[in-house]
């Protein structure tokens, strides 16, 4: 087996006894990159020379005995919305072009002082608004199960990069949906913890009430270790929860005996596909054989989670994004007349058509006369399937259901309609709106050989919950051993 | 921004706003966008099915008296009110896109004589 072939844990063991230095394991990454880089586009940036300087130095401190993490040595790949000091930092945004921080997310900093190695920045939506990856300024991500599909969105290019065995973990955001359902599309192992648990200091903002910093793997537990890493109250972010942080891996190979799952009604809809829901019934069937129960419950307010996830995500983004004018940083316009019109084109230049439509949407719902009918009452409802989501894990340990309502689609097939695009995003908006830990991981493939996504949402900061019902799914399903094609 | 904005009020559960190009003009406004003319008609139509859509909200019985504003997203803890070490001035500035000397540099917004008049 190569060791890009190898779970992030299993490279840990080797590099931890010795048998592997970390240099060889961030060159065996950089080839793989390169051998399949041409083909899917996952990277906005690789990093080598730096990942090379890091790897050396992690291989000195072992060889001086310096207590090191399980995961020290490990390459990772960083979604391009999360900052690294000294690197692009481009949100797939023609506005942000040439930005270059002189500091590190959170979340970023932690992965370093763990000593993982980052070996580059991944391609995404612009500022994350999207669910294919068609929306980079910098060209599309393929899907490496078929090149002709997307990888979904708007972690496109971190969930291709782990499925085309680049990286074993990437550093993703998801604030509706973009670590799960690009993970679904692309077969690998996606968690989003709960709102609060991983701080969004210096996570570019999209929607703040929604934005949380995600994890992808090609296994339940790498994802558990990499969560852990990152989590934990960060002064930085006063929306970051002081809650204790488990071992998330502690109990991650404990049994399922009386787990009650709630499966909603409303993820089986008309909508949904029907190999996608098979794979999915199948999944929850080998639950209830490793003990789990399943049982039916009704969330009637989810029909409306898109309508209400549009509004407001717009309305918060509206307002983030009109800090990008042209005069502190970022992209300026080359010609304009005066202040206003240096604004304007400014923003109408540097932004895509699908961010001008978030911002539109946003500023529409904010607007007078017209806040009450579509911002107050979307965040009312909001709260209200919250609430509603709480009462149903009051009864029921996790919820289960799809991911994605389809498998990847064709590059273009959305291109024209973006509410069939938003339309994709209805399994995983819930998570995000109701704040809570939700974990998308293989749960088959259609007849068409692509990977469909099994999710499973839990308790606010159970995320070890979570991760225990993936990790028995995993255990007893043959899915890991599967790997894509890349187009030969 | 006061101009006038001859669209009708939220017309209720069956009715979505009537979205026309002079309301996408308004809202680009407010905005600070502007949209080429030749994009124009496929916009007021994609954002016409987006409103269309999203007015599915107008069904949900959420009154005043049933829920209030959400206040789950206030700050959880604030840390103490004291002075840190920031980014360094330089740091700061190295993405401007213009500067004259230490400042952001942006065009004039009062001219000259403008400026002797007041103050």
């Amino acid at each position: 087996m190569d060791l890009h072939d190898l779970s992030a844990r299993a490279l840990g063991g080797l590099l931890e006894r010795g048998e592997v230095s970390s240099e060889e394991s961030v060159r065996a990454a950089l080839r793989r990159m390169e051998a399949v880089e041409p083909r899917i586009h996952a990277f906005l940036k690789v990093t080598g020379k730096e990942a090379l300087r890091d790897a050396r130095s992690v291989d000195a401190a072992r060889r001086r005995g310096e207590p090191l993490g399980p995961l020290a040595g490990v390459p990772i790949a960083v979604k391009d919305n999360l900052c690294t000091r000294g690197v692009q930092t481009t949100c797939g945004s023609r506005m942000l072009q040439d930005f270059i921080l002189p500091y590190d997310a959170t979340a970023v900093e932690k992965v370093r002082k763990a000593h993982l190695v980052i070996i580059g920045k991944t391609n995404m939506d612009e500022f994350a608004m999207g669910s294919s990856t068609e929306n980079s300024a910098f060209g599309s991500t393929a899907n490496p199960w078929d090149l002709s599909r997307v990888p979904g969105g708007s972690s496109g290019g971190a969930a291709a990069a782990v499925a085309a065995r680049a990286v074993p973990l990437a550093l993703g955001s998801d604030t509706g949906g973009s670590v799960r359902q690009p993970a679904a599309l692309t077969g690998v192992v996606g968690l989003k913890p709960t709102y609060g648990r991983v701080s969004r200091y210096g996570l570019v903002a999209f929607a703040s009430s929604l934005d949380q910093v995600g994890v992808l793997g090609r296994e339940v537990r790498d994802c558990a270790g990499l969560c852990r890493i990152i989590s934990g109250h960060d002064p930085r972010d006063s929306t970051s929860s002081r809650a204790p942080v488990p071992d998330f891996e502690a109990d991650l190979d404990g049994n399922l005996t009386g787990l009650r799952i709630g499966v909603p009604k409303e993820y089986f809809g008309s909508a949904l596909d029907p190999e996608v829901e098979t794979a999915v019934r199948g999944a929850l069937r080998t639950l209830e054989g490793e003990g789990a129960v399943c049982q039916e419950v009704e969330i009637p307010l989810l029909e409306y989670a898109v309508a209400i996830y549009q509004v407001l995500a717009s309305a918060e983004a509206s307002s983030n994004l009109a800090r990008y004018d042209g005069v502190v940083y970022g992209r300026r316009a080359g010609r304009f007349s005066n202040l206003e019109d240096m604004y304007v084109r400014t923003r109408s230049e540097g932004f895509g058509s699908e961010v001008k439509r978030r911002i539109m949407l946003g500023t529409f719902a904010l607007s007078s006369g017209y806040a009450d009918a579509y911002y107050r009452q979307a965040d009312r409802a909001r709260r209200m399937l919250e609430r509603d989501v709480q009462r149903v894990l009051e009864r029921v340990d996790v919820l289960a259901g799809p991911t994605s309502p389809t498998a990847a689609f064709r590059i273009g097939e959305k291109a024209e309609d973006p509410l069939a695009m938003y339309l994709m995003d209805t399994y995983t908006l819930p998570a995000n709106l109701a704040g809570i830990p939700a974990l998308s991981l293989p749960c088959g493939f259609t007849s068409k050989g692509l990977p469909v996504g099994f999710q499973i949402l839990g308790k606010p900061f159970d995320e070890a919950g979570v991760l225990r019902v993936g990790r028995a799914y995993e255990r007893a399903s043959p899915w890991r051993a599967r790997g894509p094609s890349l187009g030969s | 921004m006061s101009r006038s904005f001859s669209v009708p009020l939220h017309p209720g559960n069956d009715m979505p706003p009537k979205i026309t190009r002079e309301t996408v003009e308004h809202i680009a406004d407010l905005a600070k966008l502007q949209f080429a003319e030749e994009d124009m008609a496929a916009f007021v139509r994609q954002f016409r099915s987006i409103l269309v859509y999203v007015d599915r909200l107008s069904e949900i019985d959420a009154g005043e008296d049933r829920v209030s504003e959400r206040e789950r997203v206030g700050p959880e803890h604030l840390r103490e009110d004291r002075g840190e070490a920031g980014l360094e001035r330089e740091e700061s500035l190295r993405n401007a896109p213009d500067l004259e000397g230490s400042l952001f540099a942006v065009p004039r917004v009062v001219d000259k004589g403008d400026a002797r008049g007041s103050s």
